[in-house]
């Protein structure tokens, strides 16, 4: 199987203001955000990291998606370093968060053509690349409508047409569910379904067990900043549940009773 | 280089789409504040005349050349309050020049023989002219205008207690009746307006930029669709320049329409006709102004980019431009304390304190054009050198994803 990416490493530190020290109740004002982060993902498979609020799953997604530097520590996709190859990594990644949004003042049809100007396509590609999104995602019906006015499934629809707009190799998502309504999050989950059947490599995280159950080929469990466990689905999983396992590591690493 | 090229020019056309398609925001931030600019600065005319009335303690330097008897006593009461300097006829054209330069107030010129020639002169037959008395003046020069006022008035009714007996101020072969108002016509409306305007120029440009600056870069940072952008390989120095020149193209016309009230308004509070306007000012005159225009409005953009930029929210970015508005607003005065524009050219390498001055210059027929390219030279260097900061901003994750 050949490698896509490969995290070697990873560490971060955020230092924190006064108010984010109160905030957290911390008396250091450096917070080891990711600590040493390792693993590997090969392509065509689904990486789930699984991890409570706060473990640094976001932070390290987004040192992989070049939106932050790591600290020490380096990662390839695709054999493109994110340290000092950003640009080819943004051209082989696509990301998808809640966090980031599309401008409502505009319609998903010129989001899209002003997405593809920024990846660099040429006009024809991204004529191409919208039928092909579109018909898929059904957005034709709207793709003239602000999306300001669109309801919250049709924003993810237009948001996760956009986000592959590049036809990345890898897609990088960051809890894609969360605060979405019921059917929002279905289309959500037949997009991951769908990229999967079609070869793509996928970075998820997500506090969804038995999303990662069903559609992760390996998972990664971060706690603290520090990655516990990283294996196969069935070498975790054994004959248990995956939310047992995960609930028996989080208490040996924190010695929390839960 | 190419993908900084494309990055910068889909920006731009996105931010000027969002402007230019969005009606209600388009008519508040460009029609409206023309219009404003209209209706108030023609309403401010008459506090401008307010303004420059005289105040009341003021003596009148009155020059008289041959003051007759028979008239001495008609400029003597007290609450006329004029100083009465009786002048030899030598000495006419130094006062003349003196008034032109508006230190004194008005020199009135009577013949030698007055009195004589008034009781020799026959209004029926009128073989030989009437005498005549000159009465010079500046009219631009508020207490020079005043004096003309209260000393025609006093000569007019003389003149009819006399049943007409000498003219005054009659058109000779050297001179007409226009000739004996030092000022032109350009310089009332220069005064009257280079005091206002470079200050109204400036504050329209950036209050201009600050109506879409930070909702557009703070907000879009708030929004997160600022981040959405970040994903892509799309250049950050090309997000940058296009967001400056984006936002540019639309301050600047916010700013253009804003003068444009401004000037329309300006010959009628002034009584002239608009055409006049173009006789004073070339077209020269206007390329520069539009040069000092866009240099000054992306000096704005710009340097309110980079505050949006570091601003947590939209809130916040407002409250960044906030001294700005006054430093902005103390800086347009400066054409007023330095008594007009200075021809030193370091004045002309302080950003927007240029711009003032640049103004000032042209409005005040005074400009110097080295120093108003040095005015947009150094506006356009560094409003690069903010967009090269912006564009660190935009690669910064401590501000842009910070939480
Ligand atoms: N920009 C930042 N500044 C300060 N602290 C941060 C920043 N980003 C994340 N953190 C902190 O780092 C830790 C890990 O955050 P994150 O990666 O978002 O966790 P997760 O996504 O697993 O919930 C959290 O304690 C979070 O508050
Ligand atoms: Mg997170």
């Amino acid at each position: 199987m050949d490698e896509i990416l490969n995290v070697q490493n990873l560490c971060k530190t955020f230092k924190l203001s006064k108010k984010q020290q109160k905030l957290k109740n911390l008396k250091n004002p450096l917070l080891k955000a990711v600590d040493n982060v390792s693993f590997k993902s090969y392509e065509g498979e689904v990486f789930g990291l699984l991890g409570p609020n706060g473990a640094g799953k976001t932070t390290t997604m987004r040192m992989i998606a070049t939106l932050i530097n790591p600290d020490s520590g380096d990662a390839t996709i695709d054999g493109f370093s994110i340290r000092t190859e950003p640009a080819y990594v943004r051209q082989n990644i696509g990301f998808l968060t809640n966090e980031l949004k599309l401008d409502e003042y505009f319609t998903p049809n010129y989001l899209f053509d002003f997405f593809a100007d920024l990846h660099g396509l040429s006009k024809n590609t991204a004529a191409q690349r919208k039928e092909e999104l579109f018909t898929t995602f059904g957005i034709d019906n709207f793709a003239e409508v602000k999306v300001g006015s669109l309801s919250q499934g049709m924003r993810q629809k237009a948001s996760l047409a956009i986000s592959i707009v590049h036809d990345p190799n890898i897609i990088i998502f960051d809890e894609p569910t969360n605060g979405l309504d019921v059917i929002t999050a279905k289309v959500v989950v037949d997009f991951l379904v769908s990229l999967k059947e079609q070869g793509k490599s996928i970075i998820l995280s997500t506090h969804i067990f038995g999303l990662l159950e069903n559609l992760c080929d390996r998972i990664g469990i971060i706690i603290d900043g520090k990655m516990v466990a990283c294996d196969t689905v069935e070498k975790i999983v054994g004959e248990k549940t995956l939310e047992d396992v995960f609930f028996n590591i989080y208490r040996e690493t924190t010695k929390e009773d839960i | 280089m190419n993908n900084m090229k494309r990055t910068t020019l889909s920006i731009m056309k996105k931010e000027c789409r969002r402007i230019f398609t969005d009606r209600r925001l388009f008519f508040t931030t460009v029609i409206l504040p023309g219009l404003m600019m209209f209706i108030l600065y023609s309403i401010m005319g008459s506090f401008i005349a307010n303004l420059f009335a005289v105040d009341e303690e003021h003596l009148f330097q009155v020059h008289v050349v041959n003051l007759p008897n028979s008239a001495a006593e008609l400029f003597a009461p007290d609450e006329l309050q004029l100083q009465i300097i009786p002048t030899n006829e030598a000495d006419i054209n130094e006062i003349i020049q003196r008034l032109a330069d508006r230190q004194t107030d008005i020199l009135i010129v009577f013949p030698s023989n007055f009195d004589a020639e008034v009781a020799a002169f026959d209004v029926a037959t009128a073989t030989t002219p009437a005498p005549n008395v000159q009465i010079w003046a500046n009219t631009a020069h508020s207490t020079s205008h005043q004096a003309r006022h209260i000393v025609t008035t006093i000569l007019n009714d003389y003149h009819h207690a006399l049943t007409h007996r000498f003219s005054i101020n009659a058109p000779t072969e050297y001179t007409n009746e226009d000739d004996f108002d030092l000022a032109t016509e350009a310089d009332v409306f220069a005064m009257a307006i280079g005091i206002m305007i470079p200050m109204v120029f400036i504050i329209v440009i950036f209050s201009g930029s600050q109506a879409i600056v930070p909702e557009s870069i703070a907000g879009e940072k708030e929004r997160g669709t600022l981040g959405s952008m970040l994903v892509t390989p799309a250049c950050r120095s090309g997000m940058a320049l296009g967001k400056i020149l984006g936002l540019g193209v639309f301050a600047l016309l916010s700013a253009l329409v804003s003068m444009l009230g401004i000037i329309l308004s300006a010959p009628i509070m002034l009584g002239m006709s608009a055409s006049n306007l173009f006789d004073f000012y070339s077209i020269a005159d206007f390329v520069l102004l539009l040069l000092v225009s866009i240099s000054t409005t992306l000096i704005a953009v710009s340097l309110l980019s980079v505050l949006s930029a570091l601003a947590k929210s939209v809130k916040e970015a407002n409250a960044f431009a906030m001294p700005l508005t006054f430093i902005i607003i103390v800086t347009g005065f400066v054409g007023l304390l330095l008594g007009g524009a200075p021809d030193e050219f370091f004045f002309y390498l302080i950003p927007v304190v240029n711009s003032a001055l640049s103004i000032t210059a042209v409005f005040s027929f005074d400009v110097n054009v080295v120093n108003v390219l040095i005015t947009v030279a150094t506006n356009i260097a560094i409003s690069l050198i903010f967009a090269f900061v912006l564009a660190k901003i935009f690669n910064s994750e401590k501000i842009v994803f910070d939480k």
